[in-house]
């Protein structure tokens, strides 16, 4: 699954630790989810929606989709 | 959602050398008394051992402290657990994978050996293939933490 979160990331100029931060995770799985090499929980795919204030297709799509969910 | 949770997510150097990378405060402290917990395990056994094989506790007693040692394993599988149900959900990923890794091949290594035995190999003690998936749990947890190494960004 490919996402957004790098560019929602540095759009608020955030680092992938206070991102992490936000959501109670290790920045490890913030950057294992960023690099697709990690397939987010639920419950962690809507708290990245609920902090970017946006659906979650809205920043997560299928491999080969990305344009949807733009 | 995690809300609720916020532990902090400084990873915390000096444990569970494999995965500290990943471990958060909360991971860290759970960590430490599941290590508490083997290490009393460790202890106890090797204790228990030494006094039922030198004779040095009478049956009754023995009993007992065989009683007690499956009472600190117990704990400890439950400290485990519990360590589980509250770590970073890539940091369980990577443990539910290297215990694949270690009861798969514990499994493999005790039926392929158990046939080498037939072709006339010597026979080897059940407690060193329990060493053996420890090794392979070690493994696995290297396995897991280098394939979801992060990328320099």
């Amino acid at each position: 699954m490919k996402n957004r979160l790098r560019v929602l990331r540095a759009e608020r100029r955030w680092s992938q630790a206070d991102l992490a931060g936000h959501l109670g995770v290790s920045r490890q799985t913030v950057n294992a989810v960023e690099t697709g090499k990690y397939d987010p929980s639920l419950p962690l795919a809507f708290g990245f929606a609920k902090l970017f204030d946006m659906r979650i297709e809205e920043i997560f799509f299928p491999n080969g989709d990305e344009a949807s969910g733009a | 959602m995690t809300d609720n949770q916020q532990p902090s997510t400084t990873p915390v150097k000096g444990f569970g050398w494999t995965c500290s990378g990943l471990l958060t405060p909360r991971d860290a402290a759970n960590l430490r008394r599941f290590n508490a917990w083997n290490i009393g395990l460790a202890l106890f056994f090797a204790g228990s051992t030494l006094a039922i094989a030198a004779d040095l506790v009478p049956n009754p007693i023995g009993f007992v402290l065989v009683g007690l040692t499956l009472v600190l394993g117990i704990g400890a599988i439950r400290r485990y657990v519990l360590f589980l149900r509250e770590a970073d959900e890539l940091l369980r990923k990577i443990q539910l994978e290297a215990i694949a890794i270690a009861f798969g091949g514990g499994i493999v290594l005790m039926l392929g050996w158990g046939l080498l035995e037939q072709l006339g190999l010597p026979r080897i003690e059940g407690s060193l293939f329990a060493a053996a998936m420890l090794i392979a749990w070690g493994i696995g947890q290297a396995v897991g933490v280098r394939h979801y190494a992060e990328d320099v960004s």
